[in-house]
């Protein structure tokens, strides 16, 4: 983002539209970047996926690879290189895909997993793929209109600032999550613990009430 | 050299962002496998029947009760592993709003049960022959019943000592009023 904020210092410069143009350049590729590290998670689910829209299932190992590939290769690409125009054409091209993909779920009226970013968000294959396709169309004419002109070192420090920031919001949920295992094992290493009784293994345990401890 | 650190930059923000990721798989996996296997620290309701709503006494606990605005009768088993650990949990003190019920199973040890943990108390009782759990229907312990305006409100286990310091109730001294 520092050449984002360098463009504001330069005179004369159409400073909205070249800022909306560097803004929509980086959210493509970090959405790219992001879907695609997302997808390396969840690659036995995305097979599913390729393998419930009919793509023979000796094809989706490599299908999933390839698309993974292709959607890295589009976001580093749309950091590093943004006055090469072929990544805003590959991002078209992935945009459409995945429309299509979309469309054939609905046609199929089948419940397809998306995993379009893993089991960052969780969802279907449908509609909201269709409706995408403008506003992916209309961020890549956004980045086409002044296309910005940073460097590939800036591209590079915005795009890991990007990626950290996004792996940075995982760690709340992560907590929580800890938490609530921290809590639970604590409560289950007391009640099974020496305090239990559990020590003396001449002692009649009953493990749990749950587990069917009766009284009579 | 600096667009190399840049790369490296790069590639380890990826390995954080997929790391992080696995662990929050790994997380959701374990809690999975408590979930199925029921090792969960979870209370269950119980369902008391006609008994809900009836007075303290009507079951065999003792007539202060229904006086009590609210409370709550824990039911503890000398033999079960998490009783113990419950009553092990309460350090020999009763906290005000709890009431103890020691129920014998197989043996009559339960006064060995009350001296073991520390539980000599007036708010301790011991359920000789299981008079009051059986007016109550219940067959599991831990468990408790809740007390609210002098009413048996409901029942539920309770699985843990995490769980019975998280649904005790509380009680509040009134402040005096300024003014």
């Amino acid at each position: 983002m520092g050449y984002a904020w360098d463009r504001l210092a330069v005179p004369g410069m159409s400073i909205g539209v070249g800022l909306l143009s560097d803004i929509s350049q980086l959210a493509l590729a970090a959405a790219f970047t992001i879907a695609a590290l997302s997808k390396v998670l969840g690659l036995a689910d995305l097979r599913r996926t390729f393998e419930q829209l009919g793509i023979p299932q000796e094809l989706t190992q490599s299908t999933a690879a390839g698309l993974i590939a292709v959607e890295l290769l589009a976001g580093v690409a749309l950091a590093v290189a943004p006055t090469q125009s072929w990544p805003r054409v590959l991002v078209i091209a992935l945009a459409a895909a995945f429309a299509t993909a979309g469309a054939k779920a609905l046609v199929m009226k089948r419940p397809i997993s998306c995993n379009c970013f893993g089991s960052l968000r969780p969802g279907r294959l449908g509609w909201r793929q269709v409706w995408s396709l403008p506003c992916w169309i209309a961020l890549v004419i956004l980045a086409s209109l002044e296309p910005a002109t940073w460097s590939p070192r800036h591209g590079l420090l915005s795009l890991s600032a990007a990626v950290t920031a996004l792996a940075c919001c995982r760690i709340p949920g992560l907590l929580r999550l800890w938490r609530e295992l921290r809590a639970q094992r604590t409560a289950l290493r007391d009640s099974w613990g020496p305090a239990a009784g559990a020590a003396d293994p001449g002692l009649p345990l009953f493990t749990n009430d749950q587990k069917g401890a009766l009284l009579r | 050299m600096n667009v190399v650190l840049l790369v490296l930059l790069c590639l380890l923000a990826a390995v954080v962002f997929i790391q992080l990721g696995a662990m929050v798989e790994m997380f959701r996996h374990v809690q999975q496998i408590r979930t199925h296997l029921d090792l969960v620290d979870r209370p269950l309701p119980l369902d008391l029947g006609a008994r809900q709503g009836a007075q303290p006494s009507a079951i065999g606990l003792p007539a202060v009760l229904d006086g009590a605005q609210t409370a709550m009768v824990l039911f503890l088993s000398n033999t079960c592993a998490t009783c113990r650990s419950i009553a092990a949990a309460l350090r020999g003190a009763v906290p005000q709003t709890l009431w103890v019920v020691v129920e014998p199973v197989f043996n009559d040890d339960a006064d060995l049960f009350v001296e073991e943990f520390a539980l000599q108390n007036e708010r301790v009782l011991v359920d000789q022959e299981s008079r009051i759990a059986g007016q109550l229907g219940l067959d599991i312990t831990p468990s408790a019943i809740f007390i609210q305006d002098g009413r048996i409100e409901r029942a539920q286990t309770v699985p843990s000592s995490r769980q019975l310091f998280s649904v005790l109730p509380v009680v509040r001294p009134l402040s005096p009023s300024h003014g």
